[in-house]
């Protein structure tokens, strides 16, 4: 476990695995922790240094309850990027989910020289139907979460999910909502999205929907079939599989070519 | 408790800030324009008017100069939600009367805590 503390008294927790560079930065969403992450991190850790770290609010770090800190997602940003400048993390990738994509993409925009590369899973685009969520409770939500069989991965994620404040819940995702009605700034990063077909929290975009994103240099969205939203819990292999493709892509790789493949292949000489 | 007359064309957005406001005790009334918040303001006459800048049929500017030009609601503080990067809207908004501007996106913290100084002390 490793943690540091922020001058203001904030405390990040976060893990790491794996040695080599670019380094990728995972980010979680609006419930849980970095706890999802452990199996993508360990498929990122065969070429990279993988860090996936708790957002304030959030798992290990500090909680609203523990300091003096209002939650805000400002203070989100921010400690995001302390957190990189403390690391030494001057070029990375960084890969979100939900809330996390949302910061995906905020520092993608902020610092176009040093992130290389954005995946966005669950990204909420305008018109995904965010705010009637609010008046659940992550507990309640958990049954919805998910499609297919559990596995001990998704059953972790449940319990992490049905431990995440009210508080940062309702928080984070009323500022999601709130997020994309501002003008769109182009992405200079090549930029894979991907989304649950069954998501009931940020369904796939249509098509009238995906014009109304960030334009990027290079944009790619993938759907993954019979899942909801946490396709790389429920369909781990399918994920990693893409996740490894898009690690290795190099900068001028064409990111339309990626795909979505159920089974490993032989490769045959 | 405070009446809000709320205005936004988003509906998404919209119903945000109606649970979040209602979640803190308010009374809360949205509508999806500028023209139908100049009626309900004249009608309900709220404690805080809270109105998108850009929305159909009527913007929130004229809505905002239509309620200040009109001395039964004159004294009703207007506040603004503007998208990030739009810095010249703030001081339109302001000319027209407005009282603040909430920078979107916000998180309801950030909303209450602008609110607070107009409808905290309502019993």
């Amino acid at each position: 476990m490793s943690a540091i503390l922020l001058p203001d008294g904030l405390l990040l927790h976060y893990e790491v695995l794996g040695r080599g560079r670019p380094p990728v930065l995972f980010l979680h969403s609006w419930f849980g922790s970095w706890r999802y992450w452990l199996l993508s991190m360990e498929e990122a850790a065969l070429r990279h240094r993988a860090y996936a770290m708790d957002l304030p609010g959030f798992g290990g770090s500090t909680n609203l309850d523990q300091g003096p800190f209002p939650f805000r997602v400002e203070q989100v940003q921010e400690a995001v990027v302390r957190f990189l400048d403390l690391l030494g993390i001057d070029h990375f990738i960084v890969v979100g989910h939900g809330l996390g994509s949302l910061l995906a993409l905020e520092l993608a925009w902020k610092f176009p020289d040093q992130v290389e590369k954005v995946l966005t899973i669950a990204l909420p685009w305008n018109g995904a139907p965010l705010a009637r969520w609010l008046k659940a409770t992550p507990q309640q939500l958990t049954s919805r979460l998910f499609v297919g069989p559990t596995s001990e991965e998704i059953q972790v994620a449940r319990d992490e999910i049905a431990h995440t404040p009210l508080e940062s819940f309702r928080e984070s995702l009323a500022w999601s909502q709130a997020f994309w009605d501002a003008p769109l700034q182009p992405l200079r990063q090549p930029w894979l999205l991907l989304y649950g077909e069954q998501d009931p929290l940020v369904p796939p975009p249509d098509e009238n929907a995906q014009s109304h994103l960030p334009p990027a240099r290079q944009r790619h969205l993938l759907v993954i079939p019979k899942a909801a939203h946490f396709p790389m819990l429920e369909h781990p292999r399918m994920f990693h599989r893409l996740l490894r493709a898009f690690l290795q892509m190099a900068p001028d790789d064409d990111i339309t070519q990626l795909r979505l493949h159920e089974e490993w292949q032989r490769r045959v000489r | 408790m405070a009446t809000i007359v709320v205005a936004e064309d988003e509906k998404d957005i919209r119903e945000l800030l109606v649970f979040i406001l209602e979640l803190a005790g308010h009374r809360v009334v949205a509508v999806p324009d500028g023209a139908q918040a100049v009626e309900a303001v004249r009608r309900e006459m709220p404690d805080l008017v809270i109105l998108d800048v850009r929305m159909p049929h009527m913007d929130g500017y004229d809505a905002c100069r239509l309620l200040k030009q009109d001395a039964r609601t004159a004294h009703i503080p207007v506040i603004f939600l503007s998208a990030r990067g739009q810095d010249s809207e703030v001081q339109t908004g302001l000319e027209a009367g407005a009282e603040k501007y909430i920078v979107k996106p916000f998180s309801p913290e950030e909303l209450l805590k602008e609110i607070a100084p107009f409808v905290d002390a309502k019993p």
